[in-house]
């Protein structure tokens, strides 16, 4: 007889877990063989025993004056609660913690921006300059000016104002949503060597992210005035030199 | 003592009117809950006893437990006031509370110092049940189990919850429940065996 199947099916049948056809062919076969009967009496009396330990685990009832004990730590609370401060509440732990992380994250957000306007300057041989208004990309902007030993070239719109590369100018160009159609026309001023009253200005008021055309003019126009370039004196050329005027020849000769 | 509190609750309207004492809508509301309440707690301290108790195997300690997790229950009484919900959070507090009160290491050297004890060897299916060797040996068999079947074994134990019951208490279908039951039987059975 091959037990093997069944002795599978003694162990669910033992759970009360084998299908009504499954049962009774087990019943059937039990009935025939006493080593699967026997096998089938021990895992019964096994489960049975489980079930009945682990009832037997959680049936205690806890001690008399379980409830009372509970209402005396109750009123123990209340008692705390009512002699704590308002302000010392246990919402206010969470509500601290939360706070503090959200403040962590803000920080962490800002810092970059933060760190940037802290840094320190550029030195005075840099002045970073843009045109405003225009809707072209960062990267499509004109390179930087630079002060060096010739001529410093800035771009300044024409209504009057000049803005430097500082992140919030950054950040305002880049949030901007609409285009400005109409942008006015733009110019650049050419600084001669010795203007360098003019250059601190307009370094200066792109530091502080707007300048006036009329400040620089004046600036500009102050006592040190740039050298007047002198018209480069060219000696009349004497063309009675380079192509001196041959004797008229006789016609006929 | 228990009865007097419950009496003098009993009889506070009737004392209040007699007295002409008239409760404002705050004073009244919380009275109503103050009553609803002690209702709760009768019914559901026993339960929250029991679930400690079938965690972590200690009078004591369940009795800890069952009540730190009533003490939350008070204090969150205003999200709690359906029967049913009341009923199912107290069961996972209690659960969460227990668990963490197991990994004590006080409590199981307890356990084990009870093991210890010499008992007379059983003859039959319940005094096997109830000898405290096979009670030791359900106990860490249980508690090997894995969590959601050990939940689920826990409470399809105490007496007077069937497998809806467990089903609602736990907020799973009846045939999760029924499942994960056969499952820890099994297993309880092989390392039983």
């Amino acid at each position: 007889m091959n037990c093997t199947r069944y002795q599978k099916w003694i162990k669910r049948a033992a759970l009360d877990s084998l299908g009504a056809s499954r049962q009774a062919k087990l019943d059937a076969h039990v009935a025939d063989c006493a080593q699967c009967r026997g096998l089938l009496g021990t895992e019964r009396q096994l489960a049975e025993t489980i079930n009945l330990a682990l009832t037997a685990s959680v049936s205690a009832l806890p001690l008399p004056g379980f409830a009372e004990r509970i209402r005396i730590r109750l009123a123990e609370e209340s008692e705390r609660a009512r002699l704590r401060p308002s302000w010392i509440h246990t919402g206010w732990i969470p509500i601290s913690a939360a706070g503090i992380v959200a403040l962590a994250t803000l920080l962490a957000v800002m810092w970059p921006a933060f760190r940037q306007r802290i840094q320190p300057q550029p030195s005075k041989q840099t002045v970073r300059t843009f045109a405003p208004n225009t809707s072209a990309p960062a990267a499509s902007l004109p390179p930087p000016a630079t002060h060096r030993a010739g001529t410093v070239v800035a771009s300044v719109a024409a209504h009057g104002h000049m803005r430097s590369t500082t992140a919030r100018a950054e950040r305002a160009k880049a949030n901007r949503s609409t285009r400005i159609e109409d942008d006015p026309p733009q110019f650049q001023v050419m600084v001669e060597p010795g203007q360098g009253r003019a250059i601190l200005a307009a370094y200066r008021a792109a530091q502080s992210a707007r300048v006036g055309v009329d400040e620089l003019a004046q600036a500009s126009d102050a006592d040190e005035q740039p050298e007047k370039i002198k018209p480069i004196e060219v000696n009349p050329l004497v063309v009675a030199e380079l192509y001196p005027e041959e004797p008229n020849k006789p016609a006929g000769n | 003592m228990e009865g007097t509190v419950d009496t003098w609750i009993d009889t506070l309207p009737e004392a209040t009117a007699s007295l002409d004492i008239a409760l404002g809508p705050k004073e009244e509301a919380d009275w109503t809950a103050e009553r609803e309440f002690e209702q709760r707690l009768a019914e559901c301290s026993p339960l929250a006893f029991r679930v400690a108790l079938g965690v972590i195997h200690s009078h004591a300690d369940a009795e800890d437990v069952a009540q730190e997790a009533l003490v939350r229950a008070y204090r969150h009484f205003s999200r709690l006031r359906d029967p049913a919900h009341f009923q199912a959070w107290l069961v996972r507090v209690t659960w969460r509370l227990a668990i963490d009160r197991q990994r004590s290491a006080v409590r199981r050297e307890r356990r084990e110092q009870a093991a210890l004890a010499n008992e007379p060897l059983p003859l039959t299916v319940e005094q096997t049940a109830l000898s405290r060797e096979f009670q030791d040996r359900i106990e860490r068999a249980v508690d090997s189990l894995p969590e959601k079947l050990r939940r689920v074994v826990i409470l399809a134990a105490i007496e007077g919850y069937d497998t809806r019951e467990t089903a609602a208490l736990l907020g799973l279908p009846e045939g999760t429940v029924r499942s994960r039951l056969h499952r820890a039987r099994q297993l309880l059975a092989e390392k039983l065996r």
